[in-house]
């Protein structure tokens, strides 16, 4: 078989449905989806507050915070995995192999991303916005609200990042979700089965549609950009 | 039109240095504006116009000396009694009203009495467009304009005035030249720097000029000219 023969039964197969193809896909974007919603309720307002407030340390936790955009999946997945294994510290909960597991990872590797891009949207917002801010005599907390309500376009990119971060990430959710068919196995876990078995028309199939849902999440998100940026401009 | 508060303060600078990074910009300065002047701050670009400004408000720290805003009764008053309009106006990325809104939530103003004040400083600045559309889309006069109806609608205790009247057309430099002497006329001490020698003719009670960071002149308007 050629490769065009590969992608006709790609194609077949998303048309077919077939292999619970759409069960992979709904569960991925369940567990992206989440795992962004979280990351961004704690990695927005901390972005924000190391943006706009001055703490001895400060330089150090940003530093860290930008060194940790690139935590390796396969550790925070063996993380995550210590820590909710019968003997860790949350075995209690018995979340191990679950999708929650596996939001868990991906908000731990996603949340330092969305924190340091917000806090570099909202440092720089803050400079233009600073003196007008001051001869407002606002509170920290209402300073730190204000740059993010008036960044919150520049922001869907900070979660736009953190999303397509979710969505191709594979060795955390592995780790911790244990890739179990129909529980926990996901548009990536699922390539990387069926690429070791042979069945590289599934595999593929799946990689057309991660990449299209890809594309469609990325120009939604520029979309919602542009039109905002139109409304209400760079201030 | 429910434009004045009674409540007035009184700014003060008493041998203030100020220094931006590292360099002077105002030196041993001294001046009081009372209560229904009008004092105009003239001087060539660098002079120190705006530091002196930003000195009195207190967005600059000094070096040495001592800065008083003070309430009728003595009391020190906060920074949101300062209607200070900067040279570049920041507006926010929000609706013509959301701008206004903001600085009277800011300023502690009844929220009940907003649509009241937001219709008269729109009025009073004459920005007809319809105040749920973005400040983005007003153009460079009419963004002036909404940042001093935004200062306007703060109720402040003195106007600080930094090249207000730039971008405006003369119609509206008129009308805001107006407003403010009727501001004055009620009590309202102004400083407003400004580069126009005729502008100051218009509006001064007295005028002070600046040079190299300090004060070189301070007199009425009448023994200025």
């Amino acid at each position: 078989m050629d490769l065009i023969d590969f992608f006709n039964l790609a194609i077949n197969a998303i048309i077919s449905g077939e292999h619970d193809l759409f069960e992979v896909v709904n569960l991925s974007l369940y567990v992206s989806c989440s795992a962004v919603v979280i990351a961004s309720l704690i990695g927005v307002p901390l972005g924000g507050y190391l943006a706009t407030s001055r703490f001895k340390g400060r330089s150090a936790v940003i530093i860290l915070v930008n060194a940790l955009m690139g935590l390796p999946p396969v550790v925070v997945g063996l993380m995550i995995y210590l820590l909710l294994s019968r003997s860790g510290p949350f075995g209690v909960f018995g979340l191990l192999y679950t999708p929650t597991a596996m939001i868990i990872a991906q908000a731990v590797l996603i949340t330092p991303i969305i924190t340091a891009l917000t806090r570099q949207t909202v440092e720089h917002l803050s400079r233009d916005y600073d003196q007008q801010l001051q001869l407002f005599g606002i509170s920290p907390m209402k300073r730190m609200m204000t740059l993010i309500v008036d960044g919150r376009f520049e922001l869907v990119t900070a979660v736009l990042a953190g999303l397509g971060r979710a969505m191709a990430e594979v060795g955390a959710v592995m780790i911790v979700g244990g890739n179990i068919d129909h529980f926990t196995r996901v548009m990536t876990t699922t390539i990387t089965l069926e690429t070791s078995r042979g069945n590289l028309a599934l595999a593929l199939a799946l990689g057309m549609i991660l990449i299209v849902m890809t594309i469609l999440i990325n120009a939604a998100m520029a979309g919602l950009r542009w039109w905002g940026e139109k409304r209400y401009g760079h201030g | 039109m429910a434009m004045v508060d009674q409540r007035y303060i009184t700014a003060s600078l008493e041998d203030a240095s100020v220094s931006i990074a590292g360099k002077q910009v105002l030196k041993n300065i001294s001046m009081t504006v009372d209560q229904a002047e009008i004092v105009v701050v003239l001087g060539e670009n660098g002079a120190g116009k705006s530091s002196l400004l930003s000195a009195m408000a207190g967005l600059l720290p000094l070096d040495q000396g001592k800065r008083r805003l003070t309430e009728a009764d003595g009391q020190d008053a906060a920074i949101t009694r300062v209607g200070y309009v900067l040279q570049k106006p920041v507006l926010f990325r929000r609706s013509i009203a959301g701008n206004i809104d903001y600085a009277m939530d800011a300023a502690g103003i009844d929220q009940r009495l907003w649509p009241e004040y937001r219709r008269d400083v729109l009025n009073l600045m004459n920005i007809t467009q319809d105040e749920r559309r973005s400040a983005f889309h007003l153009s460079q006069g009419e963004r002036q304009r909404l940042a001093v109806a935004r200062v306007l609608a703060m109720k402040p205790g003195i106007l600080m005035l930094d090249e207000a009247s730039n971008s405006l057309d003369k119609t509206t430099v008129s009308l805001l030249e107006s407003h403010v002497r009727h501001l004055a006329d009620q009590g309202m001490p102004v400083i407003w720097v400004t580069h126009s020698l005729e502008q100051a003719r218009r509006i001064a009670d007295r005028i002070i000029t600046i040079h190299d960071g300090e004060i070189t002149k301070d007199c009425r308007v009448e023994a200025f000219f």
